[in-house]
């Protein structure tokens, strides 16, 4: 009996261990299970993420592409020229194509905001309503500067051409993530094509009905003494600064000391060019022949350019 | 040493009868300690080695989060900038439709200017569109009718609109040139909205 019980006890003792065995088995398997769940969990949520951070990646580029971040990074160019330079470049081929007067455009100032920048330019356009439109929507719509303090005035000289006076500004991001963005992307062609959408006015709001048009024609005089060279020259943009003077004629930048369809560049002004050939002095203005200078005027300008 | 495990009822001491208590002891330690040790292994690894993957998977999802939280903070700020930003060839657009055959405009000024009472620090710059023009009657509606229904359609057409609160008139005065009759010159104004 004794013996009996003794061995009962042992059988006992080993299905007591058996059990801790068997407890733990479980322990493990509900762990395991419970790890391969908390995995499987994970591996969504990271799936998600990744994905979610890939659509918004995507809505980022374009949303910059919009808004045309790191202007100048689109032209390879642009990094070797000056960006003022560039920029008017830029701006005097589209005033050309949409028969714009560029009056005047300055340097760029550069304003820093945390990690990003705003590169600013002025300038100011004198043309007709329907025509200051379509300027407007170059830059906008295909370059993506955007447009600000804005001022249009109804013009002294034609009721039909208007005078507007605008800053224009780039932007250009610090981050890594859009600033190698656009590099790769070549700059628009701002030559016309078919595809190009125009935008037509109903009206010119600015237009006064009962004001007569008035356009300034040059008279018998001028166009007797101008005839040889009008066809030679179009001077349609001045960059006037401290810095630099660079005028556009014939879609060709020129500085002072340049020559151009056979005649010296002498002189930069903020509305004018003088050019000299054969010891004649002309004046190119914009949008404007070169008129040969009276005698006086003549040597008032020689006295300029000698100082 | 002999073990015969039989637990039929006819048999039931049978197993026990040629084995003697201490070898069974022994013999049942060493199987419970070999079946606990290696299950608490088992458990040990489930517990060690799958969080460690947990604790891999977790960095890399930290890593995709933090990136998604650039990715969202550089969004907002342009998103910020394109909210900021004002179509001017819509609102041209926009504004030769709106204005009726006997007005036409002489000015138009979009600038900033300092606005709100008190010190400097109360001081904000507010961006207002200051739009001038003048009215000549032409037909049977009152000069002063004719502005009223230009800024009205200038409210009701959404692309011109966009960024600005309502227009409100600022000044209207006689006009009177020669040749073109009598007439009112005006100007109104349109502020910025402020959370543009």
């Amino acid at each position: 009996m004794h013996n009996i019980n003794r061995k009962n006890l042992i059988a006992g003792v080993v299905i007591i261990f058996i059990g801790i065995g068997l407890f733990f088995s479980l322990k493990f398997y509900q762990t395991h299970k419970k790890n391969q769940r908390a995995l499987i969990q994970e591996k969504l949520n990271y799936e998600s993420a990744v994905t979610a951070l890939a659509k918004e990646k995507k809505d980022l580029n374009t949303l910059a592409g919009g808004l045309g971040i790191n202007y100048f990074s689109r032209f390879p160019e642009a990094s070797q020229m000056d960006l003022s330079f560039f920029m008017f470049n830029r701006i005097s081929a589209i005033a050309n194509k949409w028969k714009v007067n560029l009056v005047s455009f300055s340097p760029a100032e550069k304003e820093i905001k945390g990690n990003y920048s705003l590169i600013l330019f002025s300038g100011a356009i004198s043309a007709s309503f329907s025509d200051m439109v379509n300027f407007f929507q170059e830059l906008e719509d295909k370059e993506k500067i955007s447009i600000d303090n804005l001022k249009i005035n109804t013009s002294s000289q034609a009721a039909s051409t208007h005078q507007a006076e605008f800053d224009l500004v780039c932007l250009e991001f610090n981050d890594p993530m859009l600033k190698g963005r656009e590099e790769k992307e070549k700059g628009s062609d701002i030559s016309p094509s078919n595809k190009e959408k125009i935008k037509i006015v109903k009206r010119d709001p600015f237009l006064n009905p009962f004001e007569k048009t008035r356009v300034a024609r040059p008279t018998e005089k001028d166009r007797a003494v101008t005839v040889d060279v009008a066809s030679e020259f179009s001077l349609t943009g001045i960059n006037y600064s401290a810095r630099s003077r660079v005028a556009i004629i014939n879609h060709t930048m020129a500085r002072e000391g340049d020559v151009i369809g056979g005649k010296r560049v002498v002189a930069i002004k903020e509305d004018r060019v003088i050019l000299k050939a054969n010891g004649q002095l002309y004046t190119l203005r914009l949008k404007e022949t070169p008129r040969p200078q009276t005698k006086e005027q003549k040597s008032l300008k020689t006295e300029e350019v000698a100082q | 040493m002999e073990f015969e495990i039989n637990f039929l009822p006819q048999n039931r001491n049978r197993w026990l009868r040629n084995v003697k208590g201490k070898e069974l002891l022994i013999a049942g330690l060493v199987l419970g300690f070999i079946i606990t040790v290696s299950f608490i292994g088992f458990y040990s690894k489930g517990i060690i080695k799958k969080p460690q993957k947990l604790v891999v998977l977790g960095q890399d999802f930290l890593k995709v989060t933090q990136e998604k939280g650039k990715v969202s903070v550089t969004a907002a700020l342009l998103s910020k900038l394109k909210k900021e930003r004002l179509n001017w060839t819509e609102k041209m657009v926009s504004l030769s439709d709106a204005t009726p055959s006997q007005i036409f405009l002489t000015s138009l000024e979009y600038s900033k200017e300092k606005t709100g009472a008190g010190g400097r620090s109360n001081k904000k710059n507010r961006e207002k569109l200051v739009i001038k023009g003048v009215v000549i009657p032409l037909g049977e509606e009152s000069p002063s009718s004719s502005i009223q229904s230009f800024m009205q359609n200038l409210k009701n057409n959404a692309p011109f609109m966009t960024g600005f609160e309502a227009p409100v008139l600022i000044s209207v005065n006689n006009y009177q040139k020669e040749g073109q009759g009598e007439g009112l010159e005006f100007e109104f104004q349109l502020l910025r909205k402020q959370d543009a």
